[in-house]
């Protein structure tokens, strides 16, 4: 006995997942827009205030190469431009000379629970919902 | 459902556990400001944080704060060892580790670590950072 299957009707299955798929890649750069810009403000508000050269370096840098991700903190060069050693990093963990004056660690914890649930809300909305 | 801070009391447990099991810094579990006399390797405890969350029906909260590893490298050692062995120490010590802070359930925390590195006034001396969360609940 041999038994055929015929499935019809799957490119509008696939037309109506790539349009989702498409959604979600346009509204969640938007979300990582929003939080990263928002992620740069809270890191500079935090930062430690001597000469406002780190508030005013903090740097957001969108890298849109995964689905959420980007980057938030300072670049060695615009220290190096400005004649400072790379001192954010030690503001970030320490010195046997200076405690910890941490800003993007407790400006990530700040932001991160907000960034997971608005991520889970968007990837229901537009990918099982369609919306 | 009554939420009750856990952070200090946490903090207090983490520190009696790696004073009797990091047996490397003999005691010398240390929160900020630090004696600049204070000998090495020490354990610095700071950059707490704490969220309400709930908790299986429970009050509770998410909690964190890092933990610096600090060692003087003595001649003629060179490399990193004696830091990681600290850190191996830190992390045997909390990780999945039961603590019952005041007033709370016994939770299981986790140790990961967040960095390593030189420090930029003496050469010789090297630090770790690794970070300490736990889930907490307030006791019934």
């Amino acid at each position: 006995m041999k038994v055929a299957y015929r499935v019809e009707g799957l490119e509008k299955v696939a037309a109506e997942l790539e349009r989702r798929f498409e959604l979600t890649r346009t509204e969640k750069a938007a979300l990582m827009d929003r939080y990263g810009m928002w992620m740069m403000e809270t890191a500079a508000e935090l930062s430690p205030f001597d000469t406002g050269f780190m508030a005013s370096h903090v740097t957001y840098v969108p890298l849109q190469k995964g689905w959420f991700d980007f980057e938030v903190g300072w670049y060695r060069k615009d220290f190096d431009l400005a004649g400072h050693p790379p001192y954010y990093f030690f503001q970030e963990f320490g010195t046997i000379h200076h405690a910890a004056q941490p800003s993007l660690g407790p400006a990530w914890r700040e932001l991160s629970p907000h960034l997971q649930r608005d991520a889970a809300a968007l990837i229901r909305r537009t990918m099982v919902e369609g919306r | 459902m009554s939420v009750a801070p856990a952070i200090r009391s946490l903090r207090t447990a983490a520190i009696v556990r790696l004073k009797e099991a990091v047996t490397l810094v003999a005691g010398r579990v240390l929160t900020a400001p630090i004696d600049q006399n204070t000998p090495y390797p020490y354990l610095v405890i700071g950059s707490y944080s704490e969220r309400a969350a709930g908790h299986y029906g429970h009050g509770g909260s998410e909690n964190g704060f890092d933990i610096r590893g600090v060692v003087r490298i003595a001649p003629p050692e060179t490399g990193d060892a004696e830091l990681l062995a600290l850190y191996e120490e830190v992390y045997l010590a909390l990780h999945e580790h039961p603590l019952t802070p005041a007033g709370h359930q016994e939770t299981l925390g986790t140790i990961r670590l967040v960095a390593a590195y030189r420090d930029p006034d003496d050469a010789a001396v090297l630090h770790f950072v690794a970070r300490f969360e736990a889930l907490t609940a307030v006791a019934q």
